[in-house]
């Protein structure tokens, strides 16, 4: 029994006029985008991961990206690359997230909180475990402007646009956020 | 704290940028001679050589973002009452089999599936339980035919290779009998052993 159905289910030229089959503009602008995503989604998770530190908030985010990607698609006018878009999209919704969190709970105590682990845990942590920790302690704008400089390697001018500031306040970030780690970084040892 | 000066008057984000961005030393010869700018240095090389090795770390990408962002845009615009059929845009997501009959279509989802192969597994003495880490029973349908991951627990005392050809031909048996697809592959991971009644 399943043979003759099978051959009819095999496309629209085997079996009868089946319209809801027919490809749209949207199921073909779909299944493109479903390329986009498979071959994006390793520097946009990567990005997430970095900025928010852990996996579950960096999946979430990731795929919260791509969804506003999808929606802001036809309004994209090519004004800076693909990529740089996509950055801006996810550095945005991981930022979001992290100044929801803020208020919802102090960050000053997180940062107390973490600034108390005992020393012996720390030394048994490796230098690599310990710098992203000091990353994640970092205030969301000066992180992000360090993961999209010193991680992903974007220009000030892209970051500037990726973040929606300017060149001198990104420098300025970017200056911060390398100092602050050089001292978390100093005190671990 | 950007303004912050070593002992010798060095500015230390002078130095940061040095290594960071690879600017020229403001004063090389006082920096060649300096040991406040030398064990800076050091500091910051030490960083920056953590830095790249992050850069370079390999980052795992959790499996299914592609799903579940496509199935949230479909559901988006079918909620619009745009009815996008998901096997038109991205066959591979599709979990379910699809009988054309000249009357109407039945729809079989790989989960009553896998609902079958739960039921008929406990009944089988030889098999203690389903297995417990994971998909247990991962059912992949293509077109018509079914292929089955299982994860199982065998009751000890019992020959694992006699279990594992009897459950597969449970397995075939039984699902191809009941949904009129076929079984291509049962493919079986015995998790443990256990004593007694489960």
């Amino acid at each position: 029994m399943p043979r003759d159905d099978q051959r009819a289910a095999g496309g629209p030229a085997a079996g009868p006029k089946e319209p809801e089959f027919l490809p749209t503009a949207e199921t073909t602008r779909l299944a493109a985008f479903e390329t986009f995503v498979l071959r994006n989604q390793a520097v946009v998770y990567r990005v997430a991961l970095r900025i928010l530190g852990n996996k579950e908030d960096a999946q979430d985010a990731t795929q919260e990206a791509f969804v506003q990607a999808w929606r802001a698609l036809p309004s994209f006018r090519g004004e800076s690359s693909l990529e740089t878009w996509l950055y801006r999209i996810v550095t945005n919704r991981c930022l979001n997230l992290l100044r929801s969190r803020h208020s919802a709970e102090p960050l000053s105590e997180t940062r107390e909180a973490l600034l108390a682990r005992p020393n012996h845990l720390a030394e048994t942590r490796s230098e690599l475990e310990a710098l992203k920790d000091a990353i994640v302690r970092l205030p969301p704008e000066q992180r992000a402007t360090l993961v999209l400089r010193e991680l992903e390697g974007l220009s000030h001018e892209e970051i500037a646009h990726v973040l929606g500031t300017t060149v001198p306040a990104v420098k300025g970030r970017l200056h911060r956020a390398r100092l602050e780690l050089l001292h978390a970084m100093r005190g671990w040892r | 704290m950007t303004n912050e000066l070593l002992a010798c008057g060095t500015e230390l984000a002078s130095l940061v940028d040095q290594v960071a961005d690879g600017v020229p030393p403001e004063r090389p010869a006082h920096q060649q001679t300096c040991p406040h700018c030398q064990a800076t240095l050091q500091d910051i090389n030490q960083l920056w050589s953590h830095v790249r090795q992050l850069t370079r770390e390999e980052i795992a990408i959790p499996s299914g973002i592609v799903e579940r962002v496509i199935r949230r845009i479909v559901e988006e615009l079918q909620a619009l009452g745009r009815l996008i059929p998901l096997d038109a845009v991205a066959p591979r997501l599709v979990r379910h089999a699809l009988l054309r009959g000249p009357s109407g279509t039945t729809r079989i989802a790989d989960r009553v599936v896998a609902k079958l192969i739960a039921r008929l597994i406990l009944d089988l003495p030889s098999v203690h339980s389903l297995g417990r880490a994971g998909r247990v029973i991962d059912v992949e349908i293509t077109g018509l035919e079914v292929t089955v991951d299982l994860r199982l627990v065998v009751s000890y005392g019992r020959r694992i290779p006699d279990v594992a050809a009897t459950v597969r031909a449970a397995v075939i048996r039984r699902v191809e009998a009941l949904t009129g697809l076929e079984v291509r592959e049962v493919n079986i991971a015995v998790e443990s052993v256990e004593m007694g009644r489960r």
